[in-house]
C-alpha cells in the first residue's frame, strides 16, 4: 500500500475514532463514590430492594479491599475523581428515529446502524452509563430470545434475573468487581431458551464519552440446555487527555450441551483503564469460547474464565494483545477443571511494539475431582523493537488423575529472512512487517465475524504506520 | 563445557565465566527438600545448561526453583526439569527466564516434563518468562502426563508385566534428557541416579 493511502488511512481513522462529541447528560451525579451516590443510582433506575441493599453491601466492600498486589501499577486511579453515573437519555430508546442526533452521530461515525442493517440480530449500543438505543429483531422474540438491558431485564424478568445475578463474579471477587456490583449500569441480558440456535451474532457496542468517568456495565447470559449463540463486543472511545475507568463484569452460564461463543474487540483510548471481570460457569458437555482481542487502554487487565464444574465440558480461550507506546496489555486466561473429562485450551498471541508491554497471566488448575481432563495453552509473542517488552506468567496447578497439561511460549522478533523475501518482491518495510503481523494474529483473527476481522486488520495497519523503519 | 554438581546446599547463587552444565539429582529418598538456583550471565558468549533429576516416591515434596538472569550480549542457557511422580509426590516448580534491555543475542529456553505414575500426585509449575529486548529467542515449555496406554498396551502384548513395562517406559522417558547431554561426566552421575 502506498504511504499517501496509508495516510489517508490514518486521517479516516482519527475522524472516525479520535473524536468526542459534546457532553449532555440529562441526569449525571457528582464525582466520587458515597452511600447516597449509590443509592440515588437505585432511586434514578426504580430497583428493587434487595438490589439496593445489593448495591450498598458492595460498597462497604469495595471499601475494605485493596488494589492488587500484582501486576501493573493501578496507584495512578483516584476513586474521588471519577463520576459513576450518567444518563443521556432519560428513557431508553425503542426506534433509532428516537434517539437524539448527536448520539446518531456519534453511532453513525462508529458504523452501528449498517451494521445492524445488514448483519445483525439486535443491536444494544450503550452510549455512556446506559443504554440509549434497542432494537429487538422479530425472529429473536420469535425464538422466545430475551436480549435487552439489564435495567430492563432487572423489571421484567426479576425472578430470572435474581436468580443468576452475581452468582458467578460476587463483590468480593475483586476490588474492582466489588466497585462494579456497587454502581454497576447498563450492559446486556442474554436467555436463550432450551435448544434454540441464534445464528446471527448478538451485538453490543460500548463507548465512554466522558473524561474522568467510569463505565461499569454489567452483563448478564444464559445460555439454557442445548442452545447456542454468539455475543460479540466492540469497543472504541474518544481521546481525553484524563484518565477513565472501564471496570465491567461479565457472567456467563452456559447450560447442558450448550454452546456460547463471547467476542470481544476492546480498543479504548489510551487514557483508559481497562479492569474487567469476566467468568464462565460451564455445565455437562457445554462448550464455552472467549476471542478476546485488546487493542486499546492505556492499562488493560482481563483474564476470562471458565469453571467447567461438570463432566465434559469445555473452554477455550483465543486472544490477542497488542501493545504500543504507554500501553501495558495484562490479558490472559483461567481454566478450572472441576469435574471428569474435562478439557480446554488457551491460544494466546501478544505484539509489542513503540515501547508497549504485553503480559501473559493464566492459570490452568485440575483438581482431584477432574480426572482424565486435559489443557492446552500457547502463548506466542512478538517484540517490534528494543523498547518493548513481554512477559507470560502462567499457573499450572495439577491433582486430577490422569490429567494432561501441555503448555508453550515463545518470544521472537520479526524473521529477516521473511522480511527480506517480502522487500525483494516490492513492499517497504512497514508494508512488510504489518503483513508479518497480520500473518501472525491471523489464527485468531479468522474466528472473528467478518466486519471485526477487517476492523481488526485495519487498525493494525493504522497502529503499524510510523512505528517502524 | 564443564560439569558442576550442585549438591549439599539448598540455593544456589551462580555466576558462570566458562560453558557450564549444572546439575541437580534429588534425594530420592528425602521426605521434603527445597532446591533454588540463580543463574546470572554478567559475561558476554557463556553458555550453560541446568538441569534437575528427580524420581520422585512415597510422599515426598518438592519446592524447587530456578532463575536465569541474562544482563549481556551472547549469553545461552538450557533450563531442563525431568521429574517423574509416583505415589502421592508433590512438586512445586517456578523457572524464571529475565533478558535484560541490554542482553541482545540471548537464547535461553526452559523445559520441564513431569511423568506422573501415582494417582494421588500434585504439580505445580510456573515458568516465566520476562523479555526486554528484542534481539533474543526465548521460549518455555511444560507438560505434565501419565504413560501412554498404547505404549504400555505394547509392551504387555509381548510379555511384559504391567509393573516391568512401566519401568521401560520410566527409564525411556529420562534416556531422552540423557542422550541431549554431551557432558560425559554427567552420564555417569545420572545413570547411577537412576538405578
Amino acid at each position: 500500500m502506498k504511504r499517501a493511502n496509508l495516510q489517508k488511512l490514518n486521517d479516516a481513522y482519527s475522524d472516525k475514532f479520535g473524536f468526542s462529541m459534546p457532553e449532555k447528560s440529562v441526569l449525571s451525579f457528582d464525582f466520587g463514590l458515597s452511600q447516597k451516590i449509590i443509592a440515588d443510582i437505585s432511586t434514578s433506575k426504580n430497583e428493587p430492594t434487595w438490589m439496593r441493599e445489593f448495591r450498598q453491601q458492595s460498597l462497604q466492600v469495595f471499601r475494605k479491599m485493596k488494589l492488587p498486589s500484582w501486576g501493573p501499577s493501578l496507584a495512578e486511579i483516584d476513586f474521588e475523581k471519577i463520576r459513576y453515573f450518567i444518563k443521556n437519555t432519560d428513557v431508553e430508546k425503542k426506534t433509532w428515529a428516537e434517539v437524539p442526533d448527536e448520539i446518531k452521530e456519534t453511532f453513525d461515525r462508529l458504523g452501528v446502524p449498517q451494521a445492524e442493517k445488514e448483519f445483525l440480530a439486535g443491536v444494544k449500543a450503550q452510549y455512556n452509563s446506559e443504554v440509549a438505543y434497542s432494537s429487538l429483531q422479530a425472529e429473536l422474540d420469535e425464538q422466545g430470545v430475551i436480549f435487552c438491558s439489564m435495567e430492563e431485564a432487572l423489571q421484567k424478568h426479576s425472578d430470572l434475573f435474581k436468580e443468576y445475578f452475581s452468582k458467578l463474579v460476587p463483590a468480593a471477587d475483586n476490588k474492582f468487581a466489588a466497585l462494579n456490583s456497587a454502581a454497576w449500569s447498563g450492559g446486556s441480558f442474554v436467555y436463550i431458551p432450551p435448544n434454540t440456535h441464534v445464528k446471527r451474532p448478538l451485538q453490543s457496542y460500548f463507548r465512554i464519552n466522558a473524561a474522568r468517568m467510569g463505565q461499569f456495565e454489567r452483563t448478564l447470559i444464559i445460555a439454557d440446555e442445548g442452545s447456542s449463540a454468539n455475543y460479540v463486543e466492540g469497543c472504541t472511545a474518544p481521546v481525553y487527555s484524563e484518565y477513565s475507568l472501564h471496570a465491567a463484569v461479565v457472567e456467563v452460564f452456559v447450560k447442558k450441551n450448550a454452546r456460547f461463543r463471547y467476542t470481544t474487540i476492546q480498543n479504548w483510548s489510551g487514557n483508559i483503564y481497562n479492569l474487567v471481570t469476566k467468568r464462565a460457569k460451564v455445565f455437562k458437555d457445554g462448550v464455552m469460547e472467549w476471542i478476546d482481542g485488546n487493542l486499546g487502554a492505556k492499562t488493560t487487565m482481563k483474564y476470562p474464565s471458565c469453571f467447567l464444574v461438570e463432566e465434559g465440558a469445555y473452554g477455550e480461550m483465543l486472544s490477542i494483545a497488542y501493545a504500543k507506546s504507554k500501553q501495558i496489555q495484562d490479558t490472559g486466561a483461567k481454566m478450572m477443571h472441576l469435574a471428569k473429562n474435562t478439557s480446554s485450551q488457551i491460544i494466546a498471541k501478544s505484539v509489542s511494539l513503540d515501547g508497549g508491554q504485553s503480559n501473559y497471566r493464566g492459570l490452568v488448575y485440575i483438581s482431584k475431582a477432574a480426572a482424565n481432563s486435559k489443557s492446552k495453552v500457547e502463548c506466542d509473542a512478538l517484540i517490534l523493537d528494543k523498547d518493548s517488552a513481554t512477559c507470560t506468567y502462567p499457573d499450572m496447578k495439577i491433582s486430577g488423575e490422569n490429567a494432561i497439561v501441555e503448555h508453550e511460549a515463545s518470544v521472537s522478533e520479526i524473521e529477516e529472512e521473511k522480511l527480506f523475501y517480502l522487500m525483494s518482491r516490492g513492499l517497504t518495510k512497514t508494508e512488510a512487517m504489518t503483513l508479518l503481523v497480520a500473518g501472525f494474529i491471523e489464527p485468531i483473527v479468522k474466528e472473528l465475524p467478518l466486519e471485526y476481522a477487517v476492523e481488526l486488520n485495519r487498525l493494525i495497519e493504522l497502529e503499524m504506520e510510523g512505528s517502524v523503519g | 563445557m564443564q560439569m558442576v554438581l550442585l549438591e549439599k546446599k539448598t540455593e544456589f547463587i551462580l555466576e558462570p565465566k566458562a560453558d557450564t552444565f549444572y546439575l541437580v539429582l534429588l534425594d530420592k529418598n528425602a521426605e521434603q527438600g527445597k532446591i533454588k538456583v540463580d543463574i546470572s550471565f554478567q559475561k558476554p558468549g557463556v553458555s550453560c545448561q541446568l538441569l534437575f533429576l528427580g524420581r520422585l516416591k512415597n510422599n515426598s515434596s518438592w519446592q524447587l526453583e530456578s532463575n536465569t538472569r541474562h544482563f549481556v550480549t551472547g549469553t545461552s542457557c538450557l533450563t531442563n526439569v525431568y521429574l517423574s511422580q509416583a505415589d502421592e509426590a508433590r512438586v512445586d516448580y517456578f523457572g524464571q527466564i529475565y533478558i535484560d534491555q541490554e542482553a541482545s543475542q540471548t537464547k535461553s529456553f526452559l523445559k520441564e516434563q513431569s511423568l506422573i505414575l501415582g494417582k494421588a500426585t500434585y504439580n505445580r509449575s510456573r515458568p516465566i518468562l520476562e523479555i526486554f529486548n528484542n534481539k533474543v529467542k526465548a521460549s518455555h515449555s511444560a507438560s505434565s502426563s501419565r504413560l501412554s496406554e498404547v505404549e504400555l498396551f505394547y509392551l504387555m502384548s509381548r510379555g511384559f508385566k504391567k509393573i516391568d513395562a512401566e519401568k521401560i517406559l520410566e527409564e525411556a522417558f529420562f534416556n531422552k534428557v540423557l542422550d541431549s547431554i554431551k557432558v560425559k561426566a554427567a552420564h555417569k552421575l545420572i545413570g547411577g541416579y537412576l538405578c
